[in-house]
């Protein structure tokens, strides 16, 4: 699917998002952004959920305003605390939510909802009643309801929140698989979520859009600003002008610390960015301009 | 499958797994109301069935705000908003079919309980007493579950119309012999009116209050759920 946002803005009590634009037309874009960044408003309004005060969003070329079903039909949505009713089962669960997508004949459900059961690992679970699962099992349930129907947009909003490490990186995994022929929207404001599944990456910031493009070149924009120190204390400088420490750690004989800078401290020696430096970066930078 | 289709089959599953609250509601309305107007042993079998009737009214009137909570709450929760009413081109069918689960799955049973009951001890008593208490339990629990729909829209808490229920019940008993606008009557008013054509027929308006009702709260909760 082709997805095109156009200049989208909202605004609820005051300004959520404002002016949002890009296109992605396959693969998985990292949407990332601190806390009331404008992350979960942006996904609800693809997902056509809320609607935008201003510009237009595409899929395929055309516009939700006069095909809301169609393009319904073929979004996959799994929101921010997937919850279901608490004693329906999970197997039950799953084939509603085939017939709320229009997936009538029996064989085809019990098809797709094994499918989608072994692909989240909840085979053995099915009976069990949605309100006996763990966290990261309801959030599995979640993941599997918004791959039914096999939709060319998946929309993902805080996917791995309650997973353990070991579901995390299955999830991930799956992501990647999924990637090859749909577009995946990730909202996260967990770094390595997005650092180990995305191509591209959306950063916001305060509801503006504050990067768009590949990962790699996000990455390489802090390269020569990422810095390490050790010294005996963390010296008073570094709390002054643009320097912003990212991390400290106590050592036998002194301290290390990681800053972002872009003239080091004496002693300091550069060392290789990563998406979470980057990150940072790229948001303080924005709001030292306002 | 149409959308009518497919939500009431999941309401009524739905309503079906709250087995705590659907059991004990089923019990005292039917199996212990009965035992308790066959151990009184009243000489005529019309005033056991007359006394069975009120009771079970009176009980239903305040045990359907508490089942009905357990399907819906009063408010949309994010997962029905974003999961279910996000697929349907009528959302209201969701909301309307929580209602017609609550009133076919209660008023049905009451109606094949006490069905079995006549059948049992009735002993050539008239029919048309039978006929004419079907005919008030499917009316009053249709509008009393209607009712309760309407005030948890109005409340936001199904719970709350606990309230308003208890209010219309005791004004209803006390003050409103009419039956085109009583929740339910004294005791006496049933023995004396409910085997009669006329007020059978007066009775029958709660069809039109029901319906409007239903139409009031499936235009408001979709006012409610459609997207901003």
């Amino acid at each position: 699917m082709n997805l095109k946002v156009c200049a989208v803005s909202k605004r609820y009590d005051s300004k959520v998002l404002e002016g949002i634009s890009f296109e992605v037309d396959r693969g998985v874009v990292g949407l990332l952004g601190e806390n009331g960044a404008g992350k979960t408003t942006l996904m609800e309004i693809i997902a056509t959920l809320t609607k935008p005060d201003e510009g237009t969003i595409e899929y395929d070329g055309r516009s939700s305003a006069e095909n809301l079903y169609p393009i319904r039909r073929q979004i996959g949505y799994l929101p921010q605390k997937f919850d279901f009713f608490a004693k329906i089962s999970v197997e039950e669960a799953l084939d509603y939510i085939c017939q709320l997508k229009g997936i009538f004949s029996r064989s085809e459900r019990q098809s797709e909802i094994e499918q989608r059961l072994q692909q989240v690992g909840l085979g053995d679970q099915r009976k069990k009643r949605f309100g006996a699962l763990s966290g990261g099992m309801k959030q599995r349930v979640g993941i599997a309801q918004a791959m039914i129907g096999d939709p060319s947009l998946l929309l993902v909003d805080e996917p791995t929140v309650g997973l353990d490490p070991h579901e995390r990186t299955a999830f991930r995994q799956l992501l990647g698989q999924l990637a090859a022929d749909r577009v995946i929207l990730l909202s996260t404001h967990i770094v390595e979520d997005i650092a180990m599944t995305s191509e591209r990456l959306l950063v916001l910031h305060e509801g503006r859009l504050n990067y768009y493009g590949d990962l790699s070149t996000f990455i390489r924009s802090v390269e020569g600003k990422v810095w390490l120190y050790r010294g005996a204390s963390i010296p008073a400088s570094l709390s002054q002008g643009s320097r912003l420490m990212i991390s400290s750690q106590s050592l036998i004989e002194g301290v290390e610390v990681r800053y972002l800078a872009e003239t080091p401290l004496e002693g300091s020696i550069a060392i290789e960015p990563t998406l979470e430096h980057a990150y940072i970066y790229a948001n303080r930078k924005k709001a030292a301009y306002e | 499958m149409s959308e009518w289709t497919l939500q009431f089959s999941f309401s009524f599953r739905n309503l079906l797994k709250q087995r705590g609250v659907l059991g004990v509601t089923l019990l005292l309305t039917t199996l212990l109301i009965s035992m308790l107007m066959l151990a009184n042993r009243l000489d005529q079998f019309a005033d056991t069935w007359f006394g069975l009737l009120h009771s079970q009214m009176i009980l239903l009137v305040l045990l359907t705000p508490i089942l009905f909570n357990a399907v819906w709450s009063g408010r949309v929760k994010p997962f029905e908003f974003k999961t279910i009413l996000y697929r349907l081109r009528r959302p209201e069918t969701y909301f309307l079919s929580h209602i017609l689960s609550v009133w076919l799955v209660l008023g049905g049973s009451v109606v094949v309980f006490d069905s079995a009951f006549w059948l049992l001890y009735a002993q050539g008593t008239d029919p048309i007493l039978w006929a004419g208490a079907m005919l008030q339990i499917g009316l009053t629990v249709g509008f009393v579950t209607a009712l309760t729909a309407f005030f948890s829209l109005l409340l936001r808490r199904t719970i709350y119309s606990l309230l308003p229920m208890l209010m219309y019940l005791f004004v209803s008993l006390s003050f409103i012999p009419n039956p085109m606008y009583a929740l339910w009557f004294s005791p006496d008013l049933i023995e004396q009116a409910a085997a009669e054509p006329k007020w059978i027929a007066a009775r029958a308006i709660l069809l039109v209050w029901i319906l409007l009702l239903l139409i009031i709260s499936a235009v408001w909760f979709r006012r409610r759920v459609i997207r901003r």
